[in-house]
C-alpha cells in the first residue's frame, strides 16, 4: 500500500461513513404524497424498497461508485508519477546509529549499514533526471549530510562516507528535519533503519520506511550499565558497578576488564580484570571493589571468550571518577548536637571536638595539627591559621575577626545575598533569633545577611584565612529546628571551600540534552573535545556558555573534554549502556542459521513501481462492472 | 370560483346543452323532458276505447267517423328529469393543487346549471366515506345559486368509499334519476363496483373520471417514501423515469379497460382531463353522449 493510496482509502472511508449514516436516516428519503398508493403497489415494474437491505443497495452503488473513483485516482496518479517529469524530492533518512553495525552473519565483515546504503542506492536509482534528493544522517542529532541536489553520483558518494556510530538514532527529530526540506506534496521521506519499530506511528503519509532487520541471531553481550564512586573514608578507594546481559543460548566466559584512561582517552593500564562464566540469557550484576588510582575517567569493557557476536558497539562503557575532598573538621567550644547533625551534611568529613581552652591542638611534637575548617561557639579564642578556614556561630570575645555592634533582639535574616552560594538551597526569611549581636565588618567584607541595617552574617578573609561570622548562636533561635540548618551548615561550606563536586559528571546517553555548570570557567566560549580516541585526533568544537552553563548534546560514545584556555575544566563520560539502542535491541529476531538472503535484501519497492496504476485501473474497471451488474436493474433484471 | 369560470359567453354555450336521459324517468312535476306517463302534454302518444268518465275533449272524433267507435286521444305528458350529481369528495380528489377538485365541482355546476335551465330536477351530492352532504332537488335556473354555494361549501377529505356512499344515496332516493358519477377514480374496491350500486337502484349511472397527468408524476425520483394522501400509508420505492413511464402506460391501460367494461354494460363514459377548457369539456361529454345540443 503506498503512502497516496492509503491517503485516498482514508478520505474515502470518512465520505463513505458520512454517506452511510445519511443515508440510513429516514428522514433523508424524500416522502411524496400521492393521490392513490395502490396504482404504485398494483405495479410489479415499480422496484419496492421495503427491506433494510434493499435500501441499503442504492448507497451501496454510490460507496461503490466512490471506491472505483478512489482506485481510479490511484491509478492516475501512479500513471502520471511514471511518465510526469514533474519535481520530486527523495528525502533519504539513513540511521547510522550503532545498531546499524551490526554484522549481517556472524564472522562476515558486512554490517546492517552497508545494506542500508546498497538500498539507498537504489533508491536513487529510481529517481527521474528532474527529480532531487536530500541526505539525511539519523543519529541522536540528526543532521542534514547533503542538501537538495540533483547530483546522485555525489549523493552515493556521501551515503557510502557515512559509518555507524556509537549513538542513538533519534527519528522523531530526524522526520521533523525531513518534514522541514519541502511540502508534502513535492517529496518522499525513505527512512532506511535497522529498527522501524521506534519510528513514531503518525510519521506522515509521505514517510516510507525500508526496514532491514538485522538478523541478531548471535549470542550477544551488553554493558546496560556502568557506574564508579569513591568509597567514603576509604583513602582513596574506589569502587565500580556494572551490569552485564547476555542474550546467548549457551553457557559463555566473559572477560570483564577495567581500565584507566588518561585525559586525551588513552588507555592508562588496567585496574582490574575478571574472567566470569555466564549461563544462558543470564543478566550479571557485579562489583569491583577496593580499587585505588588516580581520579579521571574509566573504560569498562567486557567481551565473550567463547564464540562471537555481532554487536560490538555496547561491550564497552564510560564513566569519571571525580576528585573527592576529606574535610578535617574542628569543632571548638561547647559540643552542639545541632552541629554534629548537620555536619552529617558534609559528605566526606572528620570531625574533632575541642574546647576554646585546648586550642590550638597540637600533637605529641607540639607542632599544631592541620584541618581545614574550624568551628567556633561561645568564647572565641585566637585563631591560628593551621585550622584552615573559620566558620564563627555566634562566637563572642575579642578575637573574632569582625568587630561586634548593637545588641539585637527577636530578629531574623530581613535581607540576605541571594547570590551567595551559601543561601544556594534555602531561604532564611522564616528563621528567628531570640538575641545576638550585629557585626561590623571590615573593609574587603561581604555581607551576606542583614537583620534590618544590622549585618548578622560577614564573609572575609584574613591572614590566619577565609572566615565565615554569624552574629547569633543558633542554639538562639529557631534555626537549628528547621530543615535549613543543615543546608545552612552545606552552603558555607560551598561558600568557604567552593563546590565539592567540582569534575564530577555523570554519564550520559548519546544525544541526551546535558546542562554542566562550569563555575570555573570565564564567560565566553569553551572548547569541546572528543569523543577522545587515544593518539587519534578528536573532532573540537566551540560552545557559547550560557549562565555559566554548558549546555550540549553529545553525539557519540566516549570521553568528551571540557577546556578553556587550554586549561581543563571538566571530563564528560557518554556511555551506550542503558540507552534504548542497547535495551531494546531485538535478540533472536530471526531464526538461527537464516540470514537474510541476498535477493532479499537487494529487493527494493521503488516508489513509483512499473505496472502499478495498471493494477488500479483494472481493479477500477472490475468493480464498476460489479457495481452496474449488482445495482442498475437493467443489468440484472 | 363562480367568477372564474362563469361569465356569459359560456352561459350561453351552455344553453345550447341539454342533459339526455336514455330511458324515460317518471319525474315529479311537468318538464322538458318526456315521460312514461300519458296525460295532458302537447305530443300525441296513443288511442284507447272511451270508458265512461273519461275527459270527453279528449275524445277523437275523427277515429268515430272511421270505426263508429269512440276513442279517446292520449298524449306523453311532458315531465322533468330528475338528476342527481354525485361527487366524489375524498382526499384524493383534492391533490396537489386543487386542479382536480375545482375542475369536478366546475363540472357538476355546469350539469347543474343545464339541468335547472332545462326545468329539470337537480339534487348534488357529495359523497364522503363517512356521511354524504346532499342538497335536496332544485328546479328552476333561478336556484343555480344554491348549487354554487353548496359545491363552495364542500372540502374532499377521508378514504374514498363510493360504493357505500352510493348505497346512502340510493336509500334516500324515491325516484330513479339519471345519476352523474364525477370522480377521479381511484377506489381500491373499484368504481366498476359503485356503479354496481347505482344500477341496482335502478338509476341511470353516467361516469365521469377526472383525469390528471400530475398523479403519476411524484416530484422526485429514487429512493421515495410516497404517501397516500387518503389513508396516510407509507411505502418505501425506487423510482426510476423508466418505471414512472411504464406505470402511467399501465394506468391508461386500466382507464381504456374500465371505459371497455362501461360500454359493455351500457353506462355512459367520459374521461375529463382537469386542465381541458370548459367548451373542450361540453365537447367530450357530447361524444360521450351525456350532452346533447
Amino acid at each position: 500500500m503506498t503512502p497516496s493510496f492509503a491517503w485516498l482509502v482514508g478520505i474515502w472511508g470518512a465520505v463513505a461513513a458520512a454517506l452511510t449514516i445519511l443515508y440510513l436516516i429516514r428522514e433523508q428519503r424524500p416522502r411524496l404524497e400521492v393521490p392513490f398508493l395502490g396504482l404504485f403497489l398494483a405495479d410489479d415494474r415499480v422496484t419496492r424498497r421495503e427491506a433494510l437491505g434493499g435500501r441499503l443497495r442504492r448507497p451501496g452503488s454510490l460507496l461503490l461508485q466512490l471506491l472505483l473513483l478512489a482506485l481510479l485516482g490511484c491509478g492516475l496518479r501512479e500513471c502520471a508519477r511514471r511518465w510526469d517529469p514533474s519535481d520530486e524530492t527523495l528525502v533519504l533518512v539513513i540511521d547510522t546509529s550503532a545498531r546499524t553495525g551490526v554484522l549481517v552473519e556472524p564472522g562476515s565483515e558486512a554490517i546492517v549499514l552497508d545494506q542500508v546504503k546498497h538500498r539507498a542506492a537504489a533508491w536513487l536509482e529510481s529517481l527521474g533526471p528532474s527529480d532531487a534528493a536530500v541526505v539525511i544522517e539519523m543519529s541522536a542529532t540528526p543532521k542534514v549530510v547533503l542538501g537538495r541536489t540533483t547530483d546522485f553520483l555525489l549523493a552515493r558518494r556521501i551515503i557510502e562516507g557515512l559509518r555507524p556510530k556509537k549513538t542513538n538514532a533519534s527519528p522523531e527529530r530526524a522526520l521533523a528535519l525531513a518534514a522541514a526540506i519541502a511540502s508534502p506534496g513535492e517529496k518522499r521521506v525513505v527512512v532506511l533503519t535497522e529498527d522501524p519499530d521506534r519510528l513514531p506511528s503518525e510519521r506522515g503519509n509521505e514517510v516510507v520506511v525500508d526496514a532491514l532487520p538485522s538478523s541478531a541471531n548471535s549470542p550477544n553481550l551488553s554493558v546496560r550499565s556502568f557506574a564508579a564512586r569513591r568509597v567514603r573514608g576509604g583513602a582513596g578507594q574506589f569502587e565500580v558497578t556494572f551490569e552485564l546481559v547476555y542474550s546467548g543460548e549457551s553457557e559463555a566466559r566473559v572477560l570483564v576488564e577495567l581500565e584507566r584512561l588518561d585525559e586525551k582517552g588513552r588507555a592508562a593500564g588496567v585496574l582490574e580484570a575478571q574472567e566470569l562464566r555466564l549461563t544462558p540469557r543470564q543478566t550479571y550484576r557485579g562489583e569491583l571493589r577496593h580499587l585505588t588510582g588516580a581520579p579521571g575517567p574509566l573504560r569498562l569493557e567486557a567481551r565473550l571468550l567463547t564464540g562471537s557476536e555481532t554487536f560490538l558497539a555496547d561491550n564497552e562503557a564510560f564513566a569519571v571518577l571525580a576528585e573527592e575532598r576529606l574535610y578535617k573538621i574542628l569543632c571548638v567550644g561547647p559540643e552542639s548536637l545541632y552541629l554534629d547533625a548537620a555536619l552529617l551534611s558534609v559528605a566526606r568529613s572528620h570531625i574533632t571536638h575541642l574546647s576554646a581552652e585546648a586550642y590550638p591542638p597540637r600533637d605529641a611534637s607540639e607542632n599544631p595539627v592541620l584541618y581545614d575548617l574550624t568551628v567556633f561557639s561561645g568564647e572565641a579564642p585566637m585563631r591560628i591559621r593551621e585550622t584552615g578556614f573559620a566558620l564563627y556561630l555566634g562566637a563572642s570575645g575579642p578575637n573574632l575577626p569582625v568587630l561586634t555592634g548593637t545588641s539585637l533582639k527577636m530578629f531574623g535574616f530581613d535581607e540576605f545575598a541571594r547570590d551567595s552560594r551559601l543561601f544556594r538551597f534555602f531561604d532564611p526569611y522564616e528563621t528567628l533569633a531570640l538575641k545576638g549581636v550585629s557585626l561590623i565588618p571590615g573593609a574587603s567584607d561581604r555581607v551576606l545577611a542583614r537583620s534590618g541595617d544590622n549585618p548578622i552574617l560577614v564573609l572575609g578573609e584574613r591572614p590566619e584565612g577565609r572566615f565565615l561570622a554569624l552574629g547569633f548562636a543558633p542554639e538562639d533561635s529557631d534555626f537549628v529546628l528547621r530543615p535549613a540548618f543543615p543546608l545552612f551548615v552545606r552552603g558555607a561550606f560551598e561558600e568557604l571551600f567552593g563546590p565539592d563536586d567540582e569534575g564530577f559528571v555523570p554519564a550520559v546517553a548519546p544525544g541526551q540534552p546535558l546542562r554542566l555548570a562550569l563555575p570555573e570557567a570565564g564567560p565566553g566560549v569553551v572548547t569541546l573535545r572528543g569523543p577522545l580516541r587515544g593518539a587519534n585526533s578528536s573532532e573540537e568544537r566551540s560552545v557559547t556558555l550560557a549562565s555559566g552553563e554548558l549546555r550540549v548534546e553529545l553525539e557519540e560514545a566516549g570521553l568528551y573534554q571540557v577546556e578553556q584556555s587550554g586549561r581543563s575544566l571538566a571530563l564528560i563520560a557518554v556511555s551506550l549502556s542503558g540507552s534504548d539502542e542497547v535495551t531494546s535491541l531485538r535478540q533472536g529476531s530471526k531464526p538461527p542459521d537464516a540470514p537474510p538472503k541476498a535477493e532479499e535484501l537487494a529487493r527494493v519497492e521503488s516508489p513509483a513501481s512499473e505496472h502499478g496504476y495498471r493494477v488500479w485501473i483494472a481493479l477500477a474497471l472490475a468493480l464498476a462492472l460489479f457495481e452496474f451488474a449488482s445495482f442498475h436493474r437493467r443489468w440484472t433484471a | 370560483m363562480s367568477q372564474a369560470v362563469w361569465h356569459e359567453g359560456l352561459l350561453s354555450e351552455l344553453t345550447a346543452f341539454s342533459v339526455v336521459a336514455r330511458r324515460r324517468l317518471a319525474g315529479g312535476a311537468p318538464g322538458e323532458q318526456r315521460s312514461s306517463r300519458l296525460g295532458g302534454g302537447l305530443e300525441f302518444a296513443d288511442h284507447r276505447p272511451y270508458v265512461p268518465g273519461d275527459d270527453i275533449r279528449a275524445l277523437d272524433w275523427n277515429a268515430y267517423r272511421a270505426h263508429r267507435k269512440l276513442f279517446i286521444r292520449q298524449f306523453e305528458e311532458q315531465q322533468d328529469l330528475s338528476i342527481s350529481l354525485l361527487l366524489d369528495c375524498s382526499a384524493s380528489i383534492g391533490f396537489g393543487d386543487g386542479a382536480k377538485f375545482f375542475a369536478a365541482r366546475r363540472l357538476a355546476l355546469a350539469l347543474a346549471y343545464l339541468g335547472l335551465s332545462g326545468l329539470d330536477s337537480v339534487s348534488v351530492h357529495g359523497l364522503f366515506a363517512d356521511r354524504v352532504a346532499t342538497l335536496p332537488p332544485l328546479r328552476g335556473r333561478g336556484r343555480y345559486a344554491a348549487v354554487l354555494a353548496f359545491l363552495d361549501a364542500l372540502t374532499p377529505n377521508g378514504p374514498t368509499e363510493l360504493a357505500r356512499a352510493l348505497s346512502r344515496v340510493a336509500e334516500r332516493s324515491r325516484r330513479r334519476s339519471l345519476a352523474v358519477l364525477i370522480t377521479d377514480g381511484y377506489d381500491p374496491r373499484g368504481i366498476e363496483r359503485a356503479v354496481d350500486v347505482l344500477v341496482g337502484a335502478r338509476f341511470e349511472p353516467i361516469l365521469i373520471e377526472l383525469e390528471d397527468a400530475g398523479d403519476l408524476k411524484p416530484d422526485a425520483s429514487g429512493e421515495v417514501v410516497l404517501v397516500d394522501v387518503e389513508t396516510r400509508e407509507e411505502r418505501g420505492f425506487l423510482l426510476t423515469p423508466g418505471e414512472l413511464a411504464a406505470l402511467r402506460e399501465k394506468a391508461e391501460a386500466r382507464r381504456q379497460e374500465r371505459a371497455r367494461r362501461m360500454r359493455a354494460r351500457g353506462v355512459r363514459y367520459a374521461r375529463v382531463s382537469v386542465r381541458e377548457s370548459v367548451p373542450g369539456i361540453l365537447r367530450t361529454l357530447e361524444s360521450a353522449g351525456v350532452l346533447q345540443r
